[in-house]
């Protein structure tokens, strides 16, 4: 968890973002977490798990 | 040729190419299906394009996803849709009408056609002898102004049925079976074409539950036969004449086989966080419970809430226990209530919702973290039931009956009592569903009505064919792996302002650099801009705003290392030029604030894949190239799809 200055855009927070048929899934910016630390924010993107019409599959 | 059922289907609505696995087809689409979270964009994309009217046999609109108003812009959406609808001659069913998948089975599935949905279990469709498949937006925007739908020709997997499923096990437990069997991935690229004697013992909602989860295994599309149980569907629902009989020709042959003895399937539960996690419920038996969940349009038909009625009828739910009932239509709700099941339900201590897919895409009914949520619903990845930390659990409504009533899960065979006997409905009280399912206007009416547009609700501007020459700076120089979640992410804050892209856009690029939007907005009436990137650029979720909102910023190239598909097609599809290092060790060549001159670009992109771009004030260039098809081309040239079709329907081609 971080301060509320590092709270997540993607997700603002929540840890879920939706997809275009209002899915819900984690979010892959905080991994979830809500926050995005200074630090992490500097990592590489994570690969999502996707078929192949890039439905979400984790 | 011995054709098969999915053969037979795909012949009859060809328009180009050879079905030949992995050829690339088109397809005339025959129905389309829209629901309200991705059909606001559907028609705001239909206006920009210039659509008079559908050309399809059947659109419909459906109002599923959003029923619940806690502020005007679901309202306005509603109202927005149906104002579209009107105009471009779709049907329009109302919010409280139903999830759209088992609607549009009772009132417009027709056998032998084509259908394609901005829905990922379109899909279920195939239950009636129809090519139901899930798309983008903006694929059934096309479908509705009368172009094809292009795919790789699947491969077509034989499933042969046989066998009778056993008391207490029912349709859910066969496609968690074939979920068991092949796992998340195990339908990518294929067809799954249910055939054999035990096709016949399975209802035509019971051939819906197997079909709709065909999304859950990957696959392009579920097939069944329409045969007399089909028939019988249709007259019951006052269509008989919409029959036609499709089956596969004796000896048809199949690309892929599979065998399944229905009568050997126990009951079967897919565990956290995957459908693809089935085990046999005597397995996890005993797992205390919090919620059980009825509905969705995986277990969308009468008898899968009257099984559940009957279980439970003149017994009580367990202490603490949350049972929610999820009507997947007007017309079986209203049916459940004539025939008493739904006085059972809530006698029994349960929570009855309006007919939609509510809490099934996590709209209401959100468990509590880390609890155990017994659901009928197709899909249980990490976040899907509305609840970040949720421990959900995909079954049959016998399993979900069964455990509400001991509060642990529970296998339906141990209960201490006889399989209840439901019998469907022989008739529908079209009554008491009037008005649910408006009718389309006739073009002449339609041609008159105006779009009602909340403040929400905003035009796609028109967008410039690609020049020919033209010098861009470089905005951003991203890594690798950048994702369509940090080009424009899918939360709380964004999401809302879907329909309207000039607010929507404010938010892209937003994780990556904060001083995007701003220097975008600068030079997006004087020159645009391009963008650059590692390796799988537009990674992750399918979403089109991804490309629609730069494309709006004025981005007018994406040089990378490689794409990840989807989105490569999206930058297609909204006019953005895609081009991929000849050499990656020239992607060090560029740095953020370069100037790229494009030079005689529009015919460069046609003669050859591969051509040069300089880069301003350092005499230096760098090698790109391109892999569109001539179609690809047409539609960049055009600046994007939307401009691509509406000269074609200017030009009256």
């Amino acid at each position: 968890m971080g301060s509320q200055e590092f709270r997540c855009k993607a997700c603002d927070g929540a840890g879920l973002l939706m997809d275009d048929e209002e899915w819900r899934y984690t979010c892959t910016v905080c991994s979830g977490d809500g926050y995005v630390s200074s630090f992490e924010n500097q990592q590489g993107s994570r690969i999502n798990d996707v078929d192949e019409n890039h439905r979400i599959l984790d | 040729m011995k054709m098969n059922v999915t053969q037979k289907l795909i012949k009859e609505h060809l328009v180009s190419g050879q079905m030949e696995p992995g050829e690339e087809i088109g397809l005339k689409i025959d129905q389309t299906l829209t629901q309200d979270a991705t059909g606001t964009m559907v028609m705001l994309e239909l206006e920009a394009m210039g659509v008079d009217q559908a050309k399809t046999e059947a659109s419909a609109q459906y109002v599923d996803h959003n029923l619940i108003q806690d502020d005007y812009r679901n309202a306005d959406d509603h109202m927005f849709l149906r104002s579209a609808a009107n105009r471009f001659g779709l049907y329009y069913s109302r919010p409280g009408n139903g999830v759209s998948h088992p609607v549009h089975m009772q009132k417009l599935a027709i056998p032998g056609r084509t259908l394609l949905g901005s829905d990922s279990h379109t899909c279920a469709n195939g239950c009636m002898g129809m090519l139901a498949m899930g798309a983008g937006g903006i694929d059934v925007a096309l479908a509705i102004a009368g172009e094809p739908y292009y795919i790789k020709m699947p491969q077509v997997w034989g499933v042969k049925l046989t066998g009778k499923l056993p008391d207490w096990v029912s349709a859910k437990d066969v496609i968690l079976e074939m979920l068991r069997r092949y796992d998340v991935k195990g339908g990518v690229g294929k067809v799954i074409e249910y055939y054999g004697p035990g096709v016949e013992e399975l209802s035509a909602m019971d051939r819906h539950v197997i079909a709709n989860m065909g999304a859950e295994l990957g696959a392009t599309a579920s097939v069944f036969p329409s045969d007399q149980e089909i028939k019988n569907f249709l007259s019951v629902q006052g269509r008989e004449e919409d029959w036609v009989e499709i089956t596969a020709d004796p000896d048809a042959t199949y690309d892929l086989h599979e065998e399944i003895d229905l009568s050997q399937i126990e009951p079967l539960i897919a565990k956290p966080s995957s459908p693809g996690n089935v085990v046999p419920v005597s397995e996890v038996a005993g797992e205390a419970i919090y919620q059980s969940y009825i509905g969705s349009s995986a277990n969308p038909g009468y008898r899968d809430f009257a099984i559940v009625g009957e279980i439970v009828k003149g017994k009580h739910i367990a202490q603490g226990l949350s049972l929610d009932i999820n009507p997947s239509s007007r017309q079986i709700l209203t049916q459940l209530v004539d025939d008493g099941h739904i006085a059972s339900l809530l006698s029994a201590g349960g929570r009855l919702h309006q007919a939609g897919c509510n809490g099934c895409i996590g709209m209401g009914q959100a468990p509590a973290s880390g609890r155990n949520s017994l659901r009928t619903t197709p899909r249980n990845f990490p976040g899907r039931s509305g609840t970040k930390e949720d421990s959900v659990f995909l079954c049959s409504p016998e399993t979900a009956a069964a455990s509400a009533l001991t509060g642990e899960i529970t296998d339906p065979r141990t209960l201490d009592m006889d399989y209840p006997n439901v019998q469907e409905p022989k008739k529908v009280d079209f009554k008491k569903e009037q008005g649910l399912l408006e009718e389309p206007l006739t073009a002449t009416d339609g041609m008159k009505v105006e779009l009602e547009k909340g403040p929400n609700i905003s035009s796609i501007p028109s967008m410039a064919p690609l020049k020919d020459q033209f010098e861009v700076p470089v905005l951003l120089k991203m890594g690798d792996n950048i994702s369509t979640d940090e080009i424009l992410a899918g939360g709380s804050r964004v999401l809302p302002y879907r329909s309207n892209l000039p607010r929507i856009s404010t938010f892209t690029f937003e994780i990556v650099d904060d001083s995007y939007y701003e220097r975008a907005m600068k030079l997006r009436d004087e020159s645009g801009h391009a963008v650059v990137g590692g390796y799988n650029y537009g990674q992750g979720s399918s979403r089109e705003h991804a490309a629609l909102a730069p494309r709006y910023l004025g981005l007018k190239s994406v040089i990378v290392k490689d794409f990840a598909r989807i989105h490569l097609q999206n930058l297609i599809n909204f006019g953005i030029l895609p081009l991929t290092f000849k050499d990656e060790s020239e992607y060090d060549k560029l740095e953020q604030g370069d100037v790229l001159e494009f030079e005689q670009v529009r015919s460069k992109v046609k003669k050859s894949n591969e051509f040069e771009v300089g880069i301003k004030d350092k005499n230096e260039k760098v090698k790109v190239k391109h892999s569109l098809t001539d179609r690809h081309l047409d539609i960049i040239l055009a600046g994007g799809i939307i401009n691509w079709v509406k000269n074609k329907q200017e030009s009256g081609v």
